[in-house]
């Protein structure tokens, strides 16, 4: 069953003449792990901002299951979309402890039921023993996890990544990426990830989203590759 | 999850509007007054202009002319002096100096000027010690009274605005210039003269315009030593002639003057761009001094935090020590206390609030309308007060004309003054002058957290108002808190303004500690003087520490 639909949409940088995102469409599946592909500048971040409504596209249509969140006048903001995000610098709030930024999601949930789930995650990322920590005493490793926990905790219809390995060493990053494929999997979350390292998508991805750079200058925008299976 | 709130577009684009039209409207309110000053004085001129051309307007332009020009350059070269002398060179007690040297900005001229003022009188302590020790010294040599003494106490006691910012400048990236030049061949008075002087431009223009904002406000100086500054004569006008409408003209004429040197600055500084070339030079490592070098370079430095700091508030700590019992103890000196708190609170609400919502929807929106909002909103900061004083009057009361219909029908007569006699004329006053002091300071926390904190706790689920409470306010309450108390410093120590704007019989302690002055009694001025020193005291050690956390 098609879980995410995008078609057609298109973003232009305000103060920016030319789009960085031109008429590009593609579908995931759920639980599907894709990759998005493609050289700094390309609109790889856009597109990931776009998706979870932090900015507005000029055209076309996004379609989150089965609800239309953005197209014909319809924009659903953010904190309504059921779309998590891992930022590239994990934006961990610096004034909260690692449980009360993974419970920061669960507001709507009864105060028995959000701690329950907060310990849940904590479990799934392996830092039970960190919960009373607070971010700037975690290390580099530690704090993606708990990124990672937070973005999870609201179980979203779609788990946005940026760059989510940028920040580690050679040697965390290939055990980390074995391990987000294996939470991701667990917990069957439809997951899109940005990346300029082709290892990444191979390492975790089902599926590579190509967005610029080999097609040339203006006839732009995204291809899908790998067939929708 | 059950999302059942969708928007539409419309309706997102029109949240956005409500808090642009609110920034829109909190600029319009701050600008107002300035405008209005500028609309009044367009209005034909009465009976009394004509006099007031002949016999003040010429008198008093000269001297205040003089008086900012001396004054901006006294300051800037004193102010780069002891900014080079600390950055560039290692001596003794040189950390000290470095945040000691900015203490000056905690004395409020006016302060400075009646207690020089008296010490230097003829039964002052200076003339006394002299005549005690048998030396006979012509009383003229001690005039401080006079411009050249007004401008000794402007550069006194305002050096610390060129100083700060010099200091930064040179501390932060002056390095790689100096060092070069030091390659070079150049040391010393040549280096100083030669490269440091002009590659501080910048921050010496910068700080010799704070310099020039303060002196053109200053009422408290000029007036006790008799200096017919165009301040005076707006003054003169209000309280000696109560003719309002001239002393709105004349400060329409004031602001265009001011209005016409910044375009010229701003013109000239366009021409010949002086800021960096680079732009990431490097930090200049200080140079260590020994023997007598360092002795003297700890002198300097201890002779001007002596003259500008050490020995006006030891002064002022014997007299208030003499007049402990009849002045301190007083009840009425606990209602200055308390008048001076709840103004300056008041107000420092008002603007924290007013800075927050701004400052939040400008880097939200990020466009060009908002950023002219910013502009607009934080203008008063150079603006003198009385002129700021003017506009919020001739504002109140037309807003309390146009309220007469409202006050009749609640029975208090056909055409009464309601706001314009209140304490919400005088807060609004201070809220116009002093809206960039908690603005800036808001802004720049905002920026130093960014956006996306803001935009995580979004994708988890909370809406802009949970953000805003929940992530964005509890992460910039450092500069929030820093920000309130400099705001409240700075107008618990005003004195202009409040003495214009005040509700009748409504003393702070700048009021009254100034009114003790000149009534002659300076000993029961020098308690709730020192009183304002040590709010003054607060704000130093308030800036010092915000701009150590902001080098983290």
């Amino acid at each position: 069953m098609t879980h995410v639909i995008v078609e057609q949409i298109a973003f232009t940088h305000p103060g920016s003449r030319t789009p960085v995102i031109r008429g590009m469409s593609f579908a995931m599946e759920k639980s599907e792990i894709a990759g998005v592909l493609g050289p700094s500048g390309a609109g790889k971040s856009t597109l990931l901002r776009l998706l979870a409504g932090l900015e507005i596209p000029e055209a076309g249509r996004i379609v989150i299951d089965g609800r239309k969140v953005f197209g014909d006048g319809v924009f659903v903001p953010p904190e309504a979309r059921g779309v998590g995000m891992v930022f590239q610098d994990y934006a961990l709030f610096p004034h909260l402890t690692v449980a009360r930024n993974i419970a920061f999601g669960l507001h709507r949930l009864p105060r028995a039921k959000r701690a329950e789930r907060v310990r849940e995650m904590l479990e799934l990322v392996r830092l039970e023993s960190l919960a009373d920590r607070y971010p700037h005493e975690l290390s580099g490793g530690q704090q993606q996890r708990v990124a990672l926990a937070r973005a999870l905790a609201p179980e979203p219809e779609l788990l946005l990544m940026d760059e989510p390995f940028s920040n580690l060493d050679a040697g965390l990053r290939v055990a980390i990426r074995e391990e987000l494929r294996g939470i991701l999997k667990r917990t069957g979350t439809t997951c899109l990830l940005v990346t300029h390292d082709r290892q990444d998508v191979a390492a975790i991805c089902e599926r590579t989203i190509r967005i610029g750079g080999e097609a040339a200058g203006d006839s732009q925008a995204a291809e899908a590759v790998a067939p929708i299976h | 999850m059950p999302m059942p709130d969708r928007f539409r577009v419309s309706e997102f684009a029109r949240q956005h509007k409500v808090w642009t039209s609110i920034s829109l409207l909190s600029a319009a309110c701050v600008v107002l007054p300035i405008l209005s000053v500028f609309w009044n004085g367009l209005r034909p001129a009465n009976e009394n202009w004509a006099h007031i051309r002949r016999h003040m307007l010429w008198d008093h332009v000269p001297p205040t002319i003089r008086l900012v020009v001396f004054a901006c350059a006294a300051s800037a070269m004193l102010g780069a002096a002891l900014a080079w002398l600390v950055a560039a060179y290692d001596f003794p007690l040189r950390r000290l100096f470095r945040w000691a040297l900015a203490l000056p900005l905690a004395v409020p001229p006016y302060i400075a000027a009646y207690t020089y003022g008296n010490m230097l009188s003829y039964t002052g302590i200076v003339q006394q010690t002299l005549r005690g020790m048998g030396v006979r010294a012509n009383p003229a040599w001690f005039d401080i009274m006079s411009e050249p003494g007004a401008v000794f106490i402007f550069t006194m006691f305002l050096y610390p605005y060129v100083f700060l910012i010099t200091r930064a400048y040179l501390e932060k990236s002056g390095g790689s210039y100096v060092e070069n030049a030091r390659l070079l061949g150049r040391s010393g008075l040549p280096l100083f003269f030669r490269v440091v002087l002009p590659i501080s431009r910048p921050a010496l223009a910068g700080g010799a315009a704070l310099v020039a904002y303060e002196t053109l406000s200053d009422y408290g100086v000029v007036n006790y030593y008799g200096i017919q500054t165009l301040t005076i004569a707006i003054f003169k006008t209000w309280f000696g002639m109560y003719d309002i409408e001239s002393a709105t003209r004349l400060g329409a004429l004031f602001l265009a003057g001011i209005l016409a040197v910044v375009v010229l600055e701003r013109l000239l500084r366009r021409r010949r761009r002086y800021s960096e070339t680079t732009g990431r030079g490097a930090p200049l490592k200080p140079v260590r001094l020994r023997g007598a070098k360092a002795a003297l370079a700890t002198a300097a430095c201890l002779a001007a935090l002596a003259v500008a700091f050490l020995i006006p508030v030891a002064q002022l700590a014997q007299w208030a020590g003499w007049t402990f019992e009849s002045v301190t103890l007083r009840a009425d000196f606990g209602k200055l206390a308390v008048n001076t708190l709840k103004a300056s609170l008041l107000a420092t609400a008002l603007i924290l609030a007013v800075s927050v919502i701004v400052a939040n929807t400008v880097r939200m929106a990020r466009s060009g309308l908002h950023a002219a909002i910013a502009k607009l909103l934080t203008a008063g900061y150079a603006i003198p007060g009385p002129i700021i004083a003017i506009g919020v009057l001739s504002l109140f009361i037309a807003l309390d004309r146009l309220l007469a219909p409202l006050y009749a029908g609640m029975g208090r007569g056909a055409a009464p003054l309601v706001l314009s006699l209140s304490l919400a004329m005088l807060i609004a006053g201070y809220v116009v002058r002093f809206m960039a002091t908690g603005y800036n300071a808001v802004e720049s926390g905002f920026e130093r957290i960014g956006m996306k904190y803001a935009e995580a706790s979004r994708t988890l689920g909370a809406g802009p108002t949970r953000t805003f409470f929940a992530v964005d306010l509890p992460m910039i309450r450092g500069p929030l808190l820093g920000g309130a108390a400099l705001t409240f410093v700075e107008i618990a120590k005003e004195l202009p303004l409040t003495m214009l704007l005040r509700p009748f019989n409504f003393d702070t302690l700048a009021t009254k500690a100034y009114q003790y002055a000149g009534d002659e009694r300076i000993y029961q001025a020098a308690a709730p003087s020192l009183m304002i020193i040590g709010i003054g005291l607060a704000s130093v050690f308030i800036l010092h520490h915000m701009a150590g956390s902001g080098q983290k």
